[in-house]
């Protein structure tokens, strides 16, 4: 018989599951597709099918979407709304599987349950299950199991482990996941640090570290995503060892918009060099080169 | 320039090849300017370098070149052509020559043909910087550009901005926006002097919401790069935030300087010589169909050989060795 | 303690003067104009949204005119509207302005509202607070209706003008009711003037449905004030987002009107499953509604950058293609020009007409 195959598109959460995400549809018994990386063509795609000025990151999972169409079975779209009791995911992340369904025509059936614990509180993953039993006409509780069994998985990085080094300007990046380990999209920042002789870091927070971020500033960050770039930036400015942060970010995120003002404003307190790299479909290598060169130079004090 | 034949000349060489204009510059040790050149790039970066480098040969005769520096947005180019020292971003190359001329300066405004950076020093250091990320509406060839269309030369803009009354205000996030905003001005009969002030406010407006957005702009400030010949710019940002404007004499080639003083300390240079503006180069690209990103690939060539590639992402036609 | 409110609408002209009857020395922020949206623009993050920027703007300017201090409702997502406060608070600090801020973090939580109300003003006792606070949400819902008069009558007026004037006229009866028994008395008083305007009975005027995120919608400095374009293009509006309405989906004030956000998600089945925030449910869910209802077109309106409106933009754009039906999506911000609006504005309602006289020729 025929392997049943189930699409996950390399774009958004992605970058957050996709470890978890493949070994629990696999223990389900489909084989799992991904889509390749981010290219021009994948971009182009998604762009040709978004219509208005939705995000960068949004457009580039519709090109995903639109390379894996034809050649799976179902596309896993889960529709998370809230991972934690104290935030949401962003609004375009929340209408995601809507907004799917919404620029394509022809599309295999989508495998979209809903995860909101702030809803469904300590039934989230039941419920979570249910649903996905329900599309596939499976028993709920061998895939609640599975799925508790592998939600522990979270994204492999696929960089190498990128660490302090005493030696080498170190250079803290915070940023979206999906902007930030997407080669094509985050045009490359790690390499293109380690080519200028800077060593980029990047940190996961803790729990800890989120909590503390969050006395700093006024307000708890109501979205995820956006409470943990507080949350590395506040460590990255903190630690005496980072010499430079590089925050990037899609040019017209909503979140970013708020959250990077308060990063530049009540977390560099000691005025460590900082800079935004905004990103969107216009945006050139060669600017972005440049940009970083002379973020490298500032810090290194290349002045004759 | 007169001939300063005789005992032979020893200078330093910067080139900045930007979007719109190339900008070649020699400097003595002290980084007085001994020779310069100002030319449109016209799409033809190698044309508008070998024909800069001809006439420094023309109008020097032989020249002793102990350094180049390479910069703006077409410095690999530049490097691969020239073969220079050292290769800079513009920003830092603009931030050192703005450095040396006015050491105390704490704000350096460049404002060139494709693009605008504001740059912070503090104690010679700089601090902070933003560039303008894809927008062409604070640049100069938007200005180039609206006075062909109001039939003025780019030159009498800046004396129309300055005999008008009261500006006209013109909307617009993007050029074409801002020209459909100014031709709907023209249509309700605002006077030409009016709309260009109003298009030098637009342009310092959109400058500072996009660049300066909550950065501190303390003086001294130093106005540079090709726009800054326009005086209407000038008033409509020292109106707009009420600070004086220095603008130094080399404004527009400020970006070359800063590479020449690059390199005042190197031993033994790249510089393939001057001869160079004699060789028939010329550029070639092709799509490289082997991933879908499908990158661009540029090549010079000399005669039949290649002797640099660029622009795919992967590296693999970069480092190729013929 | 002089206390402003950022504009929103008309809501200023329902709680102002009786605010300050009970006690709260209320200032309203000068009217908006060109050079309160400069000052928000200058101030605020280049892709922060435009009510964040107009808002900030007003802030301002309350703040130069003597205002110390700043009501600002708050909230916890997912849109940026809950977070508006603190940003803008910092900002203004930052611009060395002293005054006094507080963000209601539960706007939708009654209590901590009449709490709220009790700190401010002379009111000692809770009854009375509701009963200020009922007052309020009253007066809002009285001004949305003498609002939807206008919006009818606008476009069958014989008398160019006497529509404006009888909304004039209206509000400011609707503002001098300052007890229940008032106010029940000036509705009936407005239902009059707006029933006295003399219409054209035969005409029957194209009807376009207003959607949208609420404050760019609802506030015609925020939208180039297009709802009054259309009506002088003789345009009904028939629009789908009121003020009151989504005070009333939060504080049941009207016993006869249905939650919207309930209604609208009942109506946006299969097309947007779960609300994106904001006003997205409603956005998807009335289009479906109008279009059955017969509306002629939607015109949908949203600031740059809107985080629900986004989505809900894509999936109307693909119910107009399902069902045919005619949407126009526009996009505000501080730079907008009125020329292109109103281009867009003539051709869309061109296009409508157009496609009326087509249907009317077939049947």
């Amino acid at each position: 018989m025929k392997n049943i195959r189930v699409g996950i598109p390399r774009a958004l959460l992605y970058y957050r599951y996709a470890d978890a995400w493949k070994t629990f549809i696999e223990e389900l018994g489909y084989e799992v597709i991904t889509s390749p990386e981010t290219t021009a063509g994948i971009l182009k795609d998604g762009i040709k099918k978004s219509v208005g000025d939705l995000c960068l990151p949004v457009k580039t999972f519709l090109g995903h979407v639109e390379s894996l169409k034809d050649s799976v079975d179902f596309l896993f779209i889960p529709r998370y709304i809230s991972v934690e009791h104290d935030a949401y995911m962003c609004p375009k992340i929340l209408g995601l599987p809507d907004v799917v369904r919404a620029c394509f025509t022809n599309l295999p059936r989508i495998i979209d349950p809903m995860f909101n614990i702030k809803k469904d509180k300590d039934n989230t993953i039941t419920e979570f299950s249910r649903q996905v039993a329900r599309i596939l006409s499976l028993e709920p509780e061998a895939v609640e199991k599975s799925f508790i069994k592998n939600s522990g998985a979270g994204y492999m990085n696929e960089q190498e482990e990128y660490s302090l080094t005493d030696k080498k300007i170190n250079v803290g990046l915070i940023g979206r996941p999906y902007l930030l380990f997407d080669r094509y999209l985050g045009k490359n920042l790690f390499r293109t640090l380690s080519e200028l002789g800077a060593n980029p870091v990047y940190i996961q927070p803790s729990e800890n570290e989120i909590t503390e971020a969050m006395t700093v500033i006024p307000k708890w960050v109501y979205w995820s995503m956006g409470k943990e770039v507080t949350a590395s930036a506040h460590a990255f400015f903190k630690d005496d060892k980072i010499d430079g942060i590089i925050n990037i970010c899609s040019a017209t995120c909503g979140p970013d918009s708020f959250t990077g003002d308060l990063i530049r404003k009540r977390l560099n307190t000691r005025n460590k060099p900082y800079m935004t790299l905004s990103v969107d479909e216009h945006a050139s290598d060669t600017g972005i080169q440049t940009r970083v060169e002379a973020f490298v130079d500032m810090i290194g004090k290349v002045i004759v | 320039m007169t001939s300063l034949k005789g005992e032979e000349l020893k200078g330093y060489l910067g080139i900045d090849v930007g979007s719109v204009t190339t900008k070649v510059v020699l400097i003595d040790y002290d980084g007085s300017v001994l020779w310069n050149s100002y030319r449109r790039t016209m799409g033809q970066p190698i044309r508008a370098l070998q024909s800069a480098f001809s006439s420094l040969k023309k109008d020097l005769g032989g020249v002793d070149i102990r350094g180049v520096g390479a910069t703006g947005s077409g410095r690999k180019l530049a490097d691969h052509i020239a073969g220079a020292d050292r290769v800079k971003n513009e920003i830092t190359a603009h931030a050192v020559s703005a450095i040396h001329l006015l050491p105390n300066v704490r704000t350096i405004v460049e404002i060139g043909g494709q693009d605008s950076k504001l740059i912070l020093i503090r104690n010679g250091v700089v601090t902070d910087f933003s560039m303008n990320t894809v927008c062409a509406a604070g640049t100069g060839s938007f200005l180039e550009h609206q006075a062909a269309r109001l039939g003025i030369s780019i030159g009498e803009l800046g004396s129309y901005a300055l005999r008008s009354a009261s500006p006209a205000r013109i909307a617009g996030r993007c050029t074409v926006f801002a020209e459909s905003d100014m031709i709907h001005k023209q249509q309700m009969g605002h006077n030409l002097e009016d709309i260009v002030a109003g298009l030098c406010d637009a342009l310092a407006r959109n400058y500072l919401n996009n660049l300066a957005r909550g950065k501190d702009l303390s003086s001294p400030i130093i106005f540079q790069g090709g726009v800054a010949a326009n005086p209407g710019i000038k008033a409509a940002f020292e109106r707009e935030i009420n600070k004086e404007f220095i603008i130094p004499g080399h404004y527009p080639i400020m970006g070359a300087i800063g590479a020449a003083l690059l390199v005042r300390d190197t031993k033994d240079t790249r510089f393939k010589g001057l001869s160079v503006s004699e060789q028939r180069l010329y550029t070639s690209s092709f799509y490289c169909s082997d991933c879908p990103n499908t990158c661009g690939v540029i090549e010079i060539n000399d005669s039949e050989k290649v002797i640099a590639r660029w622009g795919d992402s992967c590296g693999k036609w970069a480092n190729m060795e013929e | 303690m002089k206390l402003t409110v950022p504009h929103m609408g008309m809501l200023h002209i329902a709680y102002t003067r009786i605010l300050r009857e009970n006690g709260v020395d209320m200032m309203p922020p000068p009217k908006a104009t060109v050079k309160t949206l400069n000052l928000g623009v200058r101030h605020s993050p280049e892709f922060a949204c435009l009510p964040f920027k107009i808002n900030l703007g007003n802030m301002i300017e309350s703040l130069e005119a003597g205002a110390d201090a700043i009501l600002m409702p708050g909230g916890y997502g997912p849109c940026r509207f809950g977070y508006y406060g603190i940003i803008q608070e910092q900002i203004l600090r930052e611009l060395g302005y002293k005054f006094r801020m507080s963000t209601t973090d539960n706007p939708d939580k009654l209590s901590d509202l009449i709490d709220t109300i009790k700190d401010i003003s002379s009111i000692k006792n809770r009854p009375d607070g509701y009963r200020v606070f009922y007052l309020i949400l009253m007066r809002m819902a009285a001004l949305d209706r003498a609002l939807a008069f206008y919006h009818y009558y606008k476009p069958r007026e014989i008398n160019r003008g006497e529509t404006d004037r009888a909304l004039e006229e209206s509000v400011r009866l609707i503002d001098s009711a300052n007890t229940y028994v008032k106010l029940f008395m000036e509705n009936f008083r407005v239902k009059r003037i707006f029933r006295d305007i003399r219409i054209d009975k035969r005409f029957k005027p194209l009807r376009i449905g207003v959607l949208g995120e609420i404050f760019v919608t609802i506030e015609p400095f925020a939208n180039l004030d297009v709802e009054k374009k259309l009506g002088e293009m003789r345009v009904e509006i028939v629009r789908g987002v009121w003020l009151s309405d989504w005070l009333n989906d939060r504080f049941r004030f009207k016993p006869f009107r249905r939650n919207q956000a309930k209604l609208s998600a009942l109506w946006a089945k299969g097309y947007l499953d779960y609300p994106s925030g904001g006003e997205s449910m409603e956005t998807v869910g009335k289009t479906l509604m109008f279009h059955r209802k017969g509306i002629d077109g939607i015109l949908h309106i949203m600031p740059f950058t809107c985080m629900p409106e986004l989505v809900a933009s894509t999936i109307i754009h693909r119910i107009s293609k399902d069902k045919n039906y005619p949407v126009l999506s526009m996009t505000f911000d501080e730079h907008v020009s009125e020329a292109n609006i109103v281009t867009r504005l003539e051709a869309f309602v061109d296009l409508l007409e157009r496609r009326r006289v087509e249907r009317l020729s077939r049947n």
